[in-house]
This record gives structure tokens, sequence and C-alpha cells, in this order.
């Protein structure tokens, strides 16, 4: 048996409790530091308190600021066109309803937006309500009668009512009014509507007006709907070629026509452009010019005078059948180019390979977008475009 | 049409819609899973054409960075022909698509006729992991293909979203030229010439003298930079114009790595920049440069002018004013010869 070594059993246990007491030591430096350090974190946080209070809550108002934001956007851009829709589509069924002659317009603003939207507009809305030509009564004027086809079986010509004059006083009324298009029925449109009904001898008849169609697609013009929306809810047809128009014409012919507008703005260095335009074409083809020499809107014509080769109808234009007649004479001619808008939407329709002319295009590009893709399902004739500013890019780099 | 026509017409329309909107969110949810964690983002690489990357893809880009608070130094763009500039600050690295496959290789994927890029190839994950072993990123890398973009913004290019919906999924701002040196003296003043044959401008005889009218006409006022650069990495061959005392061309003088940057900055320096409507046209207009895109079928271009014009518009980018050339050439005009800026095209 051996003899315990006491003292260094001794040693041994008096180390095992140094080393313990070390480590107890230095735990408990540890959990010191440690509470010293959440203390004067807890110190910092409590002196940045009112700061980190204010930068949450700036932060949460942020949130829900732009929140609230998202909710306006979308209620903005989503559904307020798809509220818009709605009513417009309860609007044109209720109308549609019954057996009543439905009166359709009546039409009192541009060319350009009754031959692209409001025509196609209404030859889908009478074929989603089922109504047949027999119950529409196309309302519009200058003799638009043609357009219709297909779809109104009656057409009553606005200047038969009104005189021109009562009627660009009215157009312009309107626009003063801040409603450029026919955004609603105003007591100018319920005057004429009364009147062409007395004049037929109706005494109801139901209204689909153009505002119907304007609320319906201004969302499309804002960016805020697609194009295959706008398609769902137009059906473009070829229009039908009438007789020939009652005027000495050409063999063959280009027609042109003209006019001021935000499109081709009236400068002396847009007149000399399009006037070199003309006379250039003039001197390989015969032009016949579609101006005419009063104007119930606010564009003018450009007239051009004394070129070689160049025929005006001016002299044959009358309120009543202008438009008519200048739709005869396009159908006829080889070519047709005029300001971008106007009967430029109409001339593909009709079978005739269209130069449509701008300077400025701010307000053409959905137009452009529509038509080109809708003159593409139809099988229309071409339309390009001549940009007026490309031309004075080149000129003078300005 | 019957009720019972109208049923299934809308029945179909339902169904059409409904397919869209499960692709939108099947994007979205590929786009959060591009973008999850902390890892760093390979954003392409891209090797479809200018005209897309320009218009939609860093747009596109810069929204994502935005909505999804992506820190710039997350983000790695991987792009062709020195474009770092057109991605402005939302990217802390670029990374040369050049110096990891060879010019020929970009050419022939594009000879193969998938020029855009609707899905993943394996070449693209090639491209990726050259890149990622080149920067030491190791496995975690997440990737922002450039599919994510077209599939995103198909249904607007078909007609069946807004426009609003692009705005809304996509930034545009100004960019600015790069600091690149061109690699010969330019004319203190010049017009920046780019003519490629496309389906939008065909090179054909026609097409090509009225090309050649409208240089001339703008060599007699302005020396004339032609970008015809001889690299064909795409389906596009660059429609070379004869050389004048007064039209310099940068043919073999641009090192593919960097033929973008020196375009970039050739057309910045610009007084106008003319070409075939696409690529470099939708550059120029954010650069500042007033630009005339030309083309003679818009068939293919509708949805992109119409973003453009009022993109340009909104960012106040240089005049944009398209030149469609197709009814002129109908008329028997021709642009840019003789008295006047149109004239009777003699044949």
């Amino acid at each position: 048996m051996r003899v315990p070594n006491v003292p260094r059993a001794v040693i041994n246990l008096a180390g095992v409790r140094l080393r313990r007491a070390e480590r107890h030591w230095r735990t408990a430096e540890r959990v010191l530091s440690r509470v010293g350090r959440q203390a004067r974190r807890q110190q910092e946080r409590l002196a940045q308190a009112p700061f980190l209070a204010r930068a949450g809550i700036r932060r949460s108002c942020a949130a829900i600021e732009r929140s609230r934001k998202r909710m306006v956007r979308f209620d903005d851009h989503v559904m307020a066109p798809y509220r818009i829709e709605r009513r417009v589509k309860r609007t044109l069924r209720r109308e549609a309803a019954g057996s009543r002659p439905i009166i359709v317009g009546p039409w009192t603003s541009e060319v350009g937006y009754e031959a692209l939207y409001w025509i196609p507009f209404v030859t889908w809305a009478a074929d989603r309500y089922g109504v047949g030509p027999d119950r529409v009564i196309a309302l519009s004027r200058g003799g638009t009668e043609a357009w219709y086809h297909g779809v109104a079986g009656r057409y009553v010509e606005i200047f038969d009512l009104v005189e021109p004059a009562e009627f660009a006083r009215q157009g312009a009324a309107r626009r003063e009014r801040g409603d450029q298009k026919q955004m609603v029925l105003s007591e100018f449109d319920r005057e004429l509507v009364r009147l062409a009904t007395s004049r037929m001898g109706i005494r109801d008849a139901a209204i689909w007006h153009p505002g119907l169609m304007y609320q319906m697609f201004r969302a499309f013009w804002y960016g805020d709907r697609s194009l295959d929306f706008l398609l769902r809810h137009t059906d473009f047809r070829r229009v039908q070629r009438s007789e020939s128009p009652a005027v000495l014409l050409p063999p063959e012919y280009v027609a042109m026509k003209f006019y001021t507008g935000p499109a081709i703005p009236n400068t002396d260095a847009n007149h000399t452009l399009l006037h070199d335009l003309v006379r250039r074409v003039a001197a390989r083809t015969p032009v016949v010019m579609l101006d005419t020499s009063w104007s119930v809107d606010e564009h003018r014509d450009y007239s051009f005078e004394q070129i070689p080769g160049v025929t005006t109808l001016r002299s044959s234009m009358d309120p009543k059948t202008n438009l008519g007649l200048q739709t005869q004479v396009i159908a006829g001619a080889r070519q047709f180019i005029g300001t971008c808008g106007g009967l430029t939407w109409l001339a593909p329709l009709l079978g005739v390979d269209t130069l449509a002319v701008y300077e400025d295009d701010r307000y053409l590009t959905a137009h452009l977008y529509v038509a080109k893709h809708a003159y593409r399902r139809t099988g229309s004739a071409r339309l390009s475009t001549f940009n007026l500013k490309a031309l004075r890019a080149m000129e003078r780099f300005s | 049409m019957g009720a019972g026509a109208r049923w299934r017409s809308r029945a179909h329309r339902i169904g059409e819609q409904c397919v869209t909107w499960r692709e939108e969110w099947a994007v979205e949810r590929d786009l959060e899973n591009a973008v999850s964690g902390r890892a760093p983002i390979v954003a392409g690489p891209w090797l479809s054409e200018v005209g897309y990357e320009v218009l939609y893809w860093v747009p596109f880009l810069r929204w994502v960075v935005a909505a999804y608070r992506i820190p710039s130094s997350r983000l790695i763009v991987m792009s062709r022909g020195g474009t770092e500039s057109w991605y402005g600050d939302i990217a802390s690295q670029y990374v040369e698509v050049f110096d990891h496959a060879a010019p020929d290789e970009i050419a022939a994927r594009g000879g193969s006729g998938v020029v855009k890029q609707r899905k993943v190839t394996a070449f693209d994950e090639q491209l990726v992991e050259r890149a990622c072993r080149t920067l030491g990123l190791g496995e975690a890398v997440n990737v922002l293909h450039p599919s994510l973009m077209f599939r995103w913004l198909s249904p607007f290019w078909s007609g069946k979203e807004t426009l609003a919906f692009v705005e809304r999924h996509a930034r545009h701002t100004r960019v600015v030229a790069p600091g690149v040196d061109v690699p010969f003296a330019l004319p203190s003043e010049y017009v920046a010439v780019k003519f490629y044959g496309a389906k939008s401008l065909p090179d054909e005889a026609a097409i090509r003298a009225q090309l050649r009218t409208i240089v001339d006409a703008l060599a007699d006022q302005s020396p004339i930079v032609q970008l015809d650069t001889g690299l064909e990495v795409d389906d596009h061959t660059d429609v070379r114009l004869p050389e004048g005392p007064r039209v310099m061309s940068v043919n073999g003088r641009l090192d593919p790595r960097t033929n973008l940057a020196a375009q970039t900055r050739i057309i910045a320096g610009a007084r106008l920049f003319v070409g075939t409507c696409g690529s470099l046209a939708w550059l120029a207009p954010l650069l500042g440069v007033p630009t005339m895109p030309v083309f003679t079928d818009a068939s293919f271009l509708h949805a992109h002018l119409h973003v453009a014009r009022r993109v340009y518009d909104r960012v106040r980018g240089g005049r944009f004013s398209p030149l469609d050339l197709s009814g002129l050439l109908d008329s028997g005009l021709v642009v840019g010869s003789g008295a006047g800026v149109v004239s009777d095209r003699v044949s």
C-alpha cells in the first residue's frame, strides 16, 4: 500500500479551488461587463428614445402615406376605369332595352374621333346589345350618312336642324366650359335630339350619347386601359364606297386636306413645307384639295391657291354635305394626304392608302397605336405618317 | 352575334385574362426568388437587342432595385459592349460578356434565331458561371435573368396590358455618356448616323437610295459620323453608305468590348442622331440628343413607339421625331434632296 502524498494532494486541491475561483471571477467579470454594456445601451436608448420614437413614427407615417397613395393610385387607375366601364355598359343596356328607336349622337365634336372611335363603338354596342339598324338613327353633321351604313337605318343631318353658325357658337361655348369632347349630354345636345325626334315624328327615343364612348375610352388614352380592351369594345369595319361625287374630277388624282391644329400648328414654316409638298405631288399627279371656306370648330383649313395641277372643291362644299362629298372624293383617290387626324382616320377604311402628316405627335400617339392595329385587322389600306419635325431636324438641327 | 357566341367569346376572354394573370404572378414569384436573401444578384447576361435593353431592361432593373429595396452593392450587371453607363448607379459592378465569350459565340447564338432571351439557356448559365468564377463569388449567387423582363412585359407588347403597367414596372431616366476614349478624332460638330437592315427598314435598293439622299443632305450641312461598326452579333447587318469627304466611318475601329460605350459617347456628342428605328435610336433621346429614327414598316414598332413617345417627353429627353418613309416612297417623293427638304424621286 502506497502512502498518500498529502502535500501534493493539498496543492492539487488548492489548485482546483483556485482555478474554479478564477473561472467564477471571469464569469462574474463577464456578467458585470454585460450588465454594464446593457446598462450603457439602455442609457443610450433612453437618451435617444425621443429621436428613435420620432423616426419610428416618421417611418410609420411614410408607410401609411405610401399605402394611401397606392390605394389612391389603384382606385384611379384600376377601379375607376372599371366602375366607368360598368356604368357605361349599364347605360347602353338600359337604353337598348325595349323597342324604342335609339338616337346615336348627336355627334358634334371632331371628325377624327367619330371615324376612329365612335362609329366602331356604336357598331360594337349595336351587336353586343342586339340592336338592329332599323332601330338606330344616326344624328351627325356634314352628310356622314355613309359612315353609319350597316349600323343606322336612318340618318338625321344636324345642319337641317340648326344653322352652322349656331352649331359653331355652341361648340365654342362647350370648349370654353372646358368640355373639349362631348363628355356629357349638354343642353344643346338635348335640343338637337328633341328637334330630330320631332322632325321624324318620334315620341320617345333612347339615346346613346357620344359621352359614353368618351368616358369608356378615356382610360385607354391616358394609358390605364389596354389596347386589347379598346379593340374588345369596338368593331372596325371597312366603309362602303358610295356613289361617285357629283363634281368633275380628274381620272386619277391624289386627295389632300390640311388643317391647323395641335398636329400641324398654323405657322409660316409649316405653310411653306406643306405648300412645297402639295406642289411636288401636283407636279406628278393631279391633286384635289378638300379645303372648305368655313369652319365649325377650332380647326382652319390650309388653302393652297394657284398651284398648277391643284383643283379645289371649295365652291362645291356645302356645310350639310361637305363630309359626305369629301368621303366620296377620297374613296376615288389614288392616295389621300392630309393632317394626321380627321379624315385621315377614315381614308384607310375606304381602301385608300393614306399619308398622315403631323408636326407634333403629342396628342396622336394613342390614336396612331389604335389605328395601325385596327387597319391591319380589317385589311384596310396602308396608313403611313410623315413627320414635319423630322424634316425640320434635318434642315437645321434645331 | 348570338347570345351563345357572346358567352363563348366572354368565357374565352376570361380564360385568356386568367392565363395572363397566372403568368404575371409566376413572374412575380420568380422575381421575388431572384432577389430574396442577401447573396449577390447577377442581372443578366444581356445578349438580346440593344433597343430592348435601353427601353425596357434597364428601366425594369431600376424599378426592381427600388421596389425590392436592393442595395446597389448586391447587384452585378452583366451585359456586352461596355454598356456600364446605361445602368447608372443601380449596380456596383459591371461584368463584360465579351470577357467571358468571344464575339463569334454571341453571333452564333444570334444567328441561330434566338434573339430575345425568353428562356434561360445553357449558354446564359455558362456565362454567369464563368463570371462568378472570375469574381470569386462561389455558388451562392442569385440570377435576375432577362427572361423575367420579357415574360413580365410580353402582355403589353401583345396589347393585353396597359401602358400604365409598363410605367409602373419600369423607371426611365436620362443616361449619362461614358467617359471612354473614342479611337479617332471627332469633328467639333457632327451628325451621328446608324442604319442597319431590319424588318422595320429592309435593306432594299429604293430604301438605300433614300437613305443615301438623307445622308448627303445632312453632309451638306455638317460632318457625318457613320456608326457602322462591322460587328455582327445579332441578326441585323449595318447598311454601309459610301464614305465621302464629310462622311467618316467607325468601321473596324471599335473594339467589341467597348463598341457600344464608344457609340454612346459619339452619339452623346452629336447634334442629331439619324438611324434605323430600333437599337441606339431608342438610346439617343435619353442622352438628350435630338433623334430621327427612320422606318418603312411600323408593324413591329407600334408598342415601342407608344412607350418611347411617352417616356422621352416625361424625362425631357432629346426630341424624338420618327420618320416613316413608306408613304413618301409611295408618292414618288424623297426626303432631303435638292431645294427644300422634300423632293421628287428620280427613278
